[in-house]
């Protein structure tokens, strides 16, 4: 049931847009996580949300009440900065303790309080140190044991894990999905890599030059983008983008892509039957898509692999391709040497087509 | 010129009470990518510092070219140096940062003119030797620390976390021309990085830190396939290396892991150097790809639970519960599975790794 | 580095602590001369004397021995008290409206860059330029002599250092841990009090020691605009004349006494120092 909702925002910065018209819905105990390039407007859009910044226009409801109007204090929302509000002249507990000190709680209950959260997130070892001594991780958990001890209804993640080392990085993300749904706060969480969006959001949105463009479950936004812009965003290795014209005929479409390819395909249910005509096309093709054969098949292109790069438990290629660059990601099995000669295809149900002068996404 | 561009012998340096580089040594062959990786705070850091000439080591030699530069000053070890920050000087354009490290030298004005001409042309940046360097793309910025950095042409290159502050959409490009270039024009590179990834794709050779140490060195691929040390298979590869703690036994010739309530078959793995393990406490090792997801049991597998289902785009994330034990497995997509499914898994038979509880040890690298 | 050179930094060190040091040494030392010696150009007095610091604080009518004359010389401890009154309640002025100056400008960008580059004009101008405006000007509203008008002047003429210095270590404390508080009920004024005042203690520190200092040995102004009840130690320093000529011993005595002030407060203050002087900041 909607716990959040954000209706119709707009914010301008001197006359430049920021938000243009924003809206979307929490469902109560949701991780929804929204992904975006730097400057696409995240950040204003949690100060809003949390109430640091008023929208141009909009509103904004929780819990049935409509809170755009109520300070920031008081519309119990927790949230975690960039560079989370941990005072190094603090030690663990006083910063914790902070928001209760505002608050003029008695000392007694602000020491259950803060040791109840330390207790949650492990850092009850923080307490008595300064923040000069802590790991970048600790200082994350910190910020967020202080955004915690108020209690907050929604809790909001400004790029939580941006300066931790990459494998603390894989650590947090699980550590917070699973404390999540330990204590079932709502939580928005911003991050500038869609893949972490993905493996961390229950459901995710995409928000681009200050449109949240496509929302939906992490596999369905991967699988379905709705234009280009997000699919260029969203697909890590980057998307392999090609011209192309289809023509549709009996029931079939052809695609060819760049006069290099040429798939034929049958046109899927709920297509109009006995259309018939051609349209120029952009073909969109995933890394992960491509079939790569080293010996020559028919029908299939020739390329040259210009570069090899593990990439974990895979390999990724860089094939060219006339005198265009093909990614392409392959099995660590493959015997493969730089200058060899890969042969590729691919299976037109994984193709997207995006109409080449709306750039949307047009299904077949 | 030499076929080594780097020997680091015996390095030393502690801060205070702390060791912070302990007895590392290693080489970097000319034209070769070297990664130096490890968590914040292994020492990599400092390591390179100490190339570098920023910091005066406790003991041991560096040696650049066939020089022993231990005791000189940075700017006597030709060496080039990029640092997080690029390295540009933003108000100047991309023409005058490629020819400052030269007028520094002193060289004539032609021939600082051709080299900058040259090494425009072979890194792509041509059209923009006139552009002020602050204005570029983040990528483009680092072409131009690239240019900067080798035109001097220095013995080899060091790179400090140069693609750290980047972001995720950007690097993979990054990662990519910096690699391709490097090739290109043959540079030599130490490059130091906390990022696994990052290191796998462009290097030739990586070195794994840890507290001072360096615990393994080889290419990307060794070091994946053939960690030597819990400490390097769990560093190494995303989503983190299953490892699960139990006693190696025996039954009918097969082998499996007794883990108190869960027993995990090691179909098809034997080894001599296993034998002497039985009835020991080992730790498994079993990266996420290995593991194989099946509806029905077959021979060597095991049952568990699905716990969690989690997206990667083009990959499945699945947690399985066997009782007490967890482990994370990486699958292609696939629809038939749902959370709370019981489902059977199989270790394929090649991808095991067998540690030493106490030494934390590959058992299966050990020399016999 | 060779030996040579370790030799050789030493001794520019010597020197350097030498040319440093030798004026004040004398100093010290000629205030224990008595008036015979003090054109003297031996380096330690012969007959040392206590009497150069007692013309301080006593009014004197002799000083000299068998050839002086005799001086009639106001006891330090008005001006004394002038001067810590003047320029301790000054710097504390300009440190307070410093801050609020430079967080203003650092969160709110008002002042914007022209705001903050026109108050360190006032530094650039000579001062000998406002002389005369101010004497008059004074005189038209009575702050001649008096300690306020001199307390004004001297917070007005100093702010900007303080706007400078804590600009930037305001700038250097993320947005954001102001904003946590504001979210958790601060207001503004109470998130700046609270949050950032207490994280730029050493900046506070520095910029008001280092406007003490300005202040403290200020004397052009104090001396067109003082005459009897506001002098100040600079300017006080200056009476020490008699029928024979400058008492330099008294003068030098004075000197020392001057001195301790900023000595004391200076140890007392040295951990703040290293930190602010080294902008060695906020670690995020």
């Amino acid at each position: 049931m909607t716990f959040l909702e954000i209706r119709n925002i707009v914010k301008e910065f001197g006359g430049k847009p920021a938000l243009k018209n924003i809206s979307f819905e929490v469902s109560k105990g949701e991780l929804f996580s929204i992904s975006g390039p730097p400057t696409a407007g995240k950040t204003t859009l949690l100060k809003i949300v949390s109430g640091l910044l008023t929208p141009d226009s909009g509103k904004i409801y929780l819990d049935g009440n409509d809170i755009t109007e109520t300070p920031p204090s008081e519309r119990n929302i927790g949230m975690l900065f960039e560079i989370p509000p941990v005072y190094p002249n603090l030690t663990g507990f006083e910063n914790i303790a902070f928001p209760l000190r505002v608050k003029k709680l008695p000392e007694s209950e602000i020491r259950k309080e803060v040791l109840r959260v330390a207790e949650l997130l492990g850092i009850k070892h923080l307490l008595d140190r300064h923040p000069s001594t802590y790991s970048g991780g600790e200082y994350q958990r910190v910020g967020l044991a202080r955004a915690l001890v108020r209690n907050p209804k929604v809790l909001l993640l400004d790029e939580p894990f941006r300066n931790l080392d990459a494998k603390i990085q894989e650590f947090m993300r699980t550590w917070l999905k699973k404390l999540q749904k330990e204590i079932g706060i709502t939580v928005i969480h911003a991050t500038h890599d869609p893949l972490e969006a993905m493996a961390v959001g229950d459901r995710v949105g995409i928000m681009l030059k200050g449109e949240l463009k496509q929302v939906g479950r992490p596999d369905e936004v991967y699988l379905n983008p709705m234009d280009i812009e997000v699919t260029e965003y969203i697909t890590i290795p980057a998307v392999n983008l090609f011209d192309g014209v289809i023509r549709i005929k009996g029931g079939f479409v052809e695609i060819d892509v760049e006069g290099v390819f040429s798939l034929r395909k049958s046109c899927e249910a709920g297509f109009e039957e006995g259309e018939e005509g051609e349209k120029e096309v952009i073909v969109g093709i995933r890394p992960h898509d491509l079939r790569l054969d080293i010996n020559p098949r028919r029908d299939w292109v020739k390329t040259t692999l210009a570069l090899i790069q593990p990439y974990g438990s895979e390999v990724l290629l860089l094939l060219k391709l006339n005198d265009k660059y093909v990614r392409a990601v392959a099995d660590k099995t493959m015997m493969l040497t730089e200058g060899a000669e890969i042969y590729i295809n691919i299976d037109p149900k994984n193709i997207m087509l995006f109409d080449r002068k709306t750039k949307r996404r047009i299904t077949i | 010129m030499t076929e080594i561009s780097l020997k680091v012998e015996n390095l030393r340096k502690t801060f205070g009470n702390t060791v912070a580089v302990d007895d590392v040594t290693f080489e970097v062959r000319r034209g070769e990518f070297f990664s130096l990786i490890g968590p914040s705070g292994c020492g990599k850091t400092t390591t390179l510092r100490c190339i570098a000439g920023l910091e005066k080591p406790d003991k041991g030699r560096i040696i650049i070219g066939e020089r022993d530069v231990t005791n000189l000053p940075p700017q006597m070890r030709n060496v080039g140096l990029v640092f997080q920050e690029y390295a540009v000087f933003p108000h100047m354009t991309v023409y005058e940062n490629m020819a400052f490290g030269l007028k520094i030298k002193k060289l004539p004005k032609d021939e600082i003119h051709n080299r900058v001409l040259r090494i425009a042309e072979l890194l792509n940046l041509e059209e923009y030797l006139n552009v002020r360097a602050g204005r570029l793309a983040q990528a483009l910025m680092q072409r131009v620390a690239l240019a900067r950095s080798i035109i001097v042409e220095p013995e080899i290159l060091l790179l400090d976390e140069p693609l750290t502050l980047v972001d995720a959409k950007i690097k993979e490009l990054m990662r990519r021309e910096l690699r391709r270039y490097q090739k290109e024009l043959g540079v030599t590179i130490l490059h130091v990085t906390h990022d696994q990834l990052e290191a796998m794709m462009v290097s030739d050779r990586i070195g794994v830190m840890c507290q001072g140490k360096i615990l393994q060195i080889g290419t990307p691929i060794e070091i994946y396939d053939k960690p030597n040390s819990i400490f390097v298979a769990r560093f190494i590869g995303s989503p983190t290396m299953n490892l699960i703690e139990g006693r190696l036994e025996q039954y009918n010739d097969e082998l499996f892991l007794d883990a108190d309530d869960v027993g995990i078959p090691l179909y098809g793995v034997s080894s001599e150097k296993l034998r002497g393990y039985i009835g020991k406490d080992v730790v498994l090792g079993v990266r996420p790809e290995d593991i194989e997801i099946l509806t029905q049991p077959t021979e060597g597998s095991f049952a568990g639970k699905i716990t969690l289902i989690e997206s990667l785009g083009s990959k499945l994330e699945i947690i399985v519960e066997l009782n007490s034990v967890t482990l994370h497995v990486l699958s292609p997509l696939r629809r038939d599975l749902k959370v709370g499914q019981p489902i059977h898994l199989k270790i394929r038979p090649t991808k095991a790794h067998v540690f030493n509880k106490t030494t934390e040890n590959n058992i299966m690298l050990e020399e016999v | 580095m060779g030996v040579a050179s370790k030799v050789l930094r030493i001794v520019a060190i010597a020197i350097f602590m030498a040319w440093l040091m030798i004026p004040i040494v004398w100093t010290l030392s000629l205030s224990f001369k008595p008036y015979l010696e003090w054109r003297a150009p031996h380096f330690w007095p012969k007959n040392p004397t206590l009497l150069n610091y007692k013309i301080l604080f006593f009014y004197q009518r002799e000083i000299a021995g068998t050839t002086g004359g005799t001086a009639l010389t106001k006891p330090m401890i008005t001006p004394l008290i002038n001067t810590l009154i003047v320029v301790g309640v000054s710097t504390i002025i300009a440190v307070i409206i410093g801050f609020f100056t430079a967080y203003g400008a650092s969160r709110y960008n008002s002042p914007g860059p022209f705001g903050l580059y026109f108050t360190l004009l006032t530094r650039m101008v000579p001062p000998a330029t406002f002389v005369t405006p101010v004497l008059i000007y004074y005189r038209m509203i009575g702050f001649l002599d008096t300690q306020l008008g001199l307390i004004l002047l001297y917070a007005a003429a100093t702010v900007t250092y303080s706007i400078w210095i804590l600009k930037g270590f305001i700038d250097q404390i993320p947005r954001e841990w102001e904003e946590a508080a504001i979210l958790e009920g601060l207001s503004p004024l109470r998130a700046m009090l609270r949050v950032t005042l207490p994280l730029i203690k050493s900046a506070l520190v520095v910029s008001g020691l280092f406007i003490f200092l300005m202040n403290y040995s200020e004397f052009l102004f104090a001396l067109v605009l003082t005459t009897r009840n506001a002098v100040t130690l600079p300017v006080h320093l200056t009476t020490y004349v008699g029928g024979s000529g400058v008492l330099y011993g008294a003068q030098a005595a004075c000197g020392i006494v001057a001195s301790i002030i900023p000595l004391v407060i200076g140890y007392v203050i040295q951990r703040h120092l290293i930190t602010g002087l080294t902008f060695g900041m906020v670690r995020a």
